[in-house]
């Protein structure tokens, strides 16, 4: 208890502290807090995790009362995954931030936020009563929203931040709902109490508290199609937000998701396929619309979404499992959802601190404008390979561990005899090998447009590597790839504690993990085999070819020389022939000026795409909305006292429904009278 | 270790049949069925011609694409001899490994900032896209009639092991001509794609290595021969019994793969390539065929209530 106080006194101090140094101090300082307050976060997780729940009830008076603190399995891994992304966001952010150097006002607040961020996150992983809890939650919100708006002059980004700010909140208030409902039911504040006593069935709470739960968590997660928040605010924050955005705070909906499972008292396997099918939809949907988006980050941001489907199945599959008694479909799925929440959050804040390196230098994140950045910034570039790789699902990086996870739990329910989950399944694994696949397409151009080939609009003569600090944490994230693509035993021993946790009534455990457990070694053996062989390959490759001598050449433009970068292939032409099939599904407006004559004049071409559903569900309601709401635009006249009459009359109307009993009986005994 | 010395013996043959099969379907007498192996020897001797435009992934990415490939051929066992790597659910890593050798290929062509390069990446990109399905649910289907979960395992259960054989030959026929049309177009072969005119805008691989000479084109030369081979390879097992003893199965490995070879001889012989735009619809064609083996074993392992009484 005493180290939990600590960290959280750190992170006051440095809030306390920030606003009154020089820029530079702040962070130094902000990056200090955060480094050594998740140190101690994470001592006290691997503790938990090494055996030893902690458990303890702080006396925080008035409103709160009581208030349970509780690290348990699942609470330590989510606060292990979100210390590492914030450690090594704080630092990436450093010098990313270094562009804003000339604001120190603005740079106080972010980093303040910054600290309140983790805070606010690491409270959510402990806080057990429902009050501190939502608390939490609401400083996590409000601090990152306050970290996207950092660059609020632009109206883009105040209108993203407001997105998510409102979105956020609709999420916040069915959360609310639905905790006082399970509160009211037991009688108690303490989440553990709630769900004992819906384990038990001492409460009846039914299946509706426990979706309106999860309704106000997938808003957080972006299951589709509450994911529309998500494509603005990644592109408008600064890059090492968006990277501890998509990678860790789209994650405490997942967080959440875990944590209200066991409320769920309805059919197991009813509510598995639910989350299977929404999140399947949700990966497909993700990638679909990735592909066509041509601002870097924004293609990262819908990436997010594919990935929390990815995990979504997780949960899915483990909730299946658990409703069919088949612990190994549980257990593997489960471990696969939390698995891929851990790889995400390395791969997809990778993918944005590069991208974010890409916008400081190319001073662009248009995919159709980069191009030949590999020759510019060679570390960035292999960087953002690898995560692509990893993203994509390929061994031997840590995607495909996870993803694989996912697979055999699919292929283990298929097998196990039930028609109908059968063919669900084999839906689903449909689903996952397009997700992948379209993945492939979508990671191949932006990687191949935006680092590889000429330059196809005028990239800025110091577009260069980024300072070397810069590249240190991303190289650590890297390390952790590399370790858990090629090393996966030790990862799905961490993942099992709380995935074991989470399915009721394990006998025998060990005898569950050991095929997994051989799996991941013939995976970890296939993994070095691919690096050895081709290695060897390559070396041969050096070995034959030692004494040939190598020509460099113009590319060959099948005899046409007047080549130049403007041919090249660009973002749009590489995913016409996907477009030309997918476009049904999708909102892609093109304009064009067709070049006539012999001498033509200029030419134009412009490409808009946007979320069909986005427009569909969110922005045509929103419209219906407005206008009913414009009805009542007569009563913002801007006369204050007009507003204050309001007021009068809203407390006159409070007063008479709360003494309504002695009003009506006062009017009556008077009628009586007269 | 007996099945990847296998695959390696048949890809050096594949090709030279393939061509030899085309000559004679045209009337000619066509080279020696040595000539594609002469022609690979004689690539890799050479030195290479870089672009000045691309940089080191165009350099690593056909020896990647080769190691990828042999490293994916490893999972292949030969009937009931288990591959060097074999494991739960082996083949989604045998595909995805695969994957990951096409995805350095598609970026090495985009490395060369060429127009044709680039369109031959993008279709690359978007037809393997569009391949991968039919792989998962063939051995899916197969995963569920057997209740076996590796290559291995699913070969050595399939025949002979209470599955009647008119149903496990049945299937296995059929799976073999699935596994073989994937082959061709994950090989870029007739009729997705047509192999001999390098130039052409309509082309897939080919156009993709236009820029690739000297060793890095005798490897990719050899990968094709090889990717045939392995998928050869996949096809044959599903014909294998097990305690058949190594000749028989090794006799069946060969005869599959002949067949596969005089069958994409005859097809390129004889077939127009399709329209580019065609080839989507030819594709899902093939993954709607693997349909037929879900239901088949669904039905044959009695998941769907009660064995059909065959």
């Amino acid at each position: 208890m005493g180290l939990i106080a600590l960290s959280f006194l750190i992170s006051l101090c440095g809030i306390i502290l920030i606003p009154l140094f020089p820029v530079k101090l702040k962070k130094i300082t902000a990056v200090i807090v955060v480094l050594s307050s998740g140190a101690i976060h994470v001592f006290n997780a691997v503790k938990v995790l090494s055996g030893g729940i902690i458990n303890f009830t702080l006396n925080a008076g008035f409103p709160f009362g009581d208030l349970p603190v509780r690290i348990d399995n699942l609470s330590a891994f989510f606060i292990i995954v979100i210390t590492f992304t914030l450690s090594t966001g704080v630092i990436y952010g450093y010098h990313y931030m270094s562009q804003y150097d000339d604001e120190p006002e603005k740079q106080s607040l972010h980093w303040c936020s910054f600290l309140l961020l983790q805070s606010g996150m690491m409270g959510v992983c402990m806080m057990q009563n429902i009050l501190a809890f939502l608390m939490s939650w609401e400083v996590m919100t409000v601090s990152a929203f306050i970290l996207v708006i950092y660059d609020y002059e632009t109206p883009n980004t105040i209108r993203a931040g407001l997105n998510y700010f409102v979105q956020s909140h609709i999420g916040v208030l069915l959360i609310i709902t639905g905790f006082i409902w399970t509160a009211s039911a037991a009688g108690s504040f303490d989440l553990a109490v709630i769900i004992s006593a819906a384990k038990n069935n001492t409460i009846h709470l039914g299946t509706w508290p426990f979706m309106v739960l999860f309704i106000g968590f997938a808003f957080k997660a972006g299951l589709v199609p509450l994911h529309t928040w998500l494509p603005w605010a990644h592109p408008a924050a600064p890059s090492h937000v968006s990277g501890i955005m998509s990678g860790v705070i789209i994650k405490m909906g997942i967080y959440g998701i875990f944590r209200i499972l066991p409320v769920y008292q309805g059919d197991m396997l009813q509510i598995g396929r639910l989350i299977l099918l929404i999140s399947a939809a949700t990966a497909l949907y993700g990638v679909m619309v990735a592909i066509i988006q041509h601002n870097l980050k924004r293609l990262l941001a819908y990436h997010s979404v594919e990935n929390i489907g990815i995990i979504g199945m997780g949960i899915g599959l483990g909730a299946i499992g658990t409703g069919m008694g088949n612990n190994t479909v549980a257990f593997v799925g489960y471990c696969g959802a939390l698995l891929h929440t851990l790889n995400h959050s390395l791969f997809k804040s990778l993918l944005f601190f590069t991208a974010g390196s890409v916008y400081r230098k190319a001073h662009t994140l248009n995919i159709e404008e980069l191009g030949g950045l590999a020759k510019k910034m060679p570390y960035t570039a292999a960087l953002f390979l690898i995560a692509a790789l990893a993203i994509t699902g390929l061994p031997p990086f840590n995607g495909f561990i996870s993803e694989f996870l996912i697979y055999s739990s699919m292929y283990t329910g298929m097998t196990s005899g039930n028609l109908s989950f059968s063919m669900i399944f084999l839906c689903c694994i449909f689903a996952l090998v397009m997700v992948g696949g379209l993945a492939f397409l979508c990671f191949t151009k932006a990687f191949g447009i935006v680092f590889l080939g000429s330059p196809r609009h005028h990239i800025p003569e110091d577009c260069g590597e980024v300072e070397r600090w810069c590249l240190v944490p991303q190289f650590v994230i890297l390390a952790m790839i590399l370790l858990i693509g090629f090393f996966p035993l030790p990862f799905i021993k961490l993942v099992s504690k709380p995935a074991l946790t989470l399915i009721p009534g394990i006998q025998n455990p060990a005898e569950i993990l050991a095929p997994v457990n051989s799996t991941m070694l013939s995976i970890s053996t296939g993994a070095i085999l691919i690096a050895v062989i081709c290695g060897a390959v390559y070396g041969v490759k050096i070995l034959v070819t030692r004494k040939a001598i190598d020509r460099t050449s113009p590319t060959w433009g099948c005899a046409y020389t007047g080549a130049s970068p403007k041919l090249q292939y660009t973002a749009t032409s590489f995913i016409k022939s996907y477009t030309v099939i997918a476009s049904p599904l999708l909102r892609i407006k093109t304009t064009a000026s067709a070049i006539e004559g012999l001498f033509p004049e200029k030419g134009e071409f412009h490409i808009r795409t946007y979320d069909k559903l986005e427009e569909k569900l969110i922005d045509s309601n929103l419209n219906r909305v407005g206008n009913f709401m414009t009805l009542f635009a007569f009563l913002q006249n801007g006369l204050i006292q007009y507003y204050i009459l309001y007021g009068v009359f809203f407390i006159i109307a409070v007063m008479g429904f709360t003494f309504r009993k002695s009003i009506i009986s006062f009017i009556i005994s008077f009628l009586a009278l007269g | 270790m007996e099945s990847i010395i296998l695959i390696i013996t048949a890809s050096l043959f594949f090709t030279g049949i393939v061509i030899r099969v085309k000559s004679m379907a045209s009337g000619r007498k066509g080279p020696g069925i040595l000539q594609p192996l002469r022609d690979i020897a004689r690539n890799m001797k050479k030195g290479g011609v870089y672009s000045e435009t691309s940089g080191i992934i165009f350099k690593i990415a056909p020896s990647i694409y080769t190691g990828t490939l042999i490293t994916a051929s490893l999972c292949i066992p030969l009937g009931d001899r288990p591959g060097i790597l074999s494991f739960q659910w082996d083949f989604v890593f045998f595909v995805y490994t695969l994957a990951l050798g096409k995805f350095l290929m598609v970026i090495a062509a985009l490395d060369t900032g060429s127009s044709f390069e680039g369109m031959g990446a993008s279709r690359e990109a978007f037809f393997s896209m569009l391949m991968e399905p039919a792989m998962f649910m063939v051995m899916g289907s197969f995963a569920i009639l057997t209740g076996k979960t590796s290559f291995s395992g699913i070969f050595a259960a399939l025949h002979g092991t209470g599955i009647s054989n008119a149903v496990s030959y049945t299937m296995a026929a059929l799976s073999a001509i699935i596994i073989m049309l994937v082959g061709m177009v994950e090989n870029s072969r007739m009729p997705v794609d047509d192999p001999k005119t390098h130039l052409e805008l309509t082309m897939i691989h080919e156009v993709m290595i236009l820029d690739n000479s000297g060793f890095d084109l005798g490897l990719i030369m050899y990968s094709s021969c090889l990717k045939f081979a392995v998928f050869g390879a996949v096809a044959a097992g599903l014909f294998m019994k097990p305690g058949a003893g190594f000749f028989a199965d090794a006799g069946i490995f060969f005869l599959v793969q002949l067949c596969y070879a005089v069958f994409t001889g005859f097809m390129e012989s004889f077939m127009a390539r399709f329209r580019m735009r065609n080839n989507p619809q030819f594709i899902y064609t093939i993954t709607a065929a693997t349909l037929l083996i879900f239901i088949g074993a669904v039905h044959a392992s009695g998941i769907a209530g009660g064995k059909m009484p065959w």
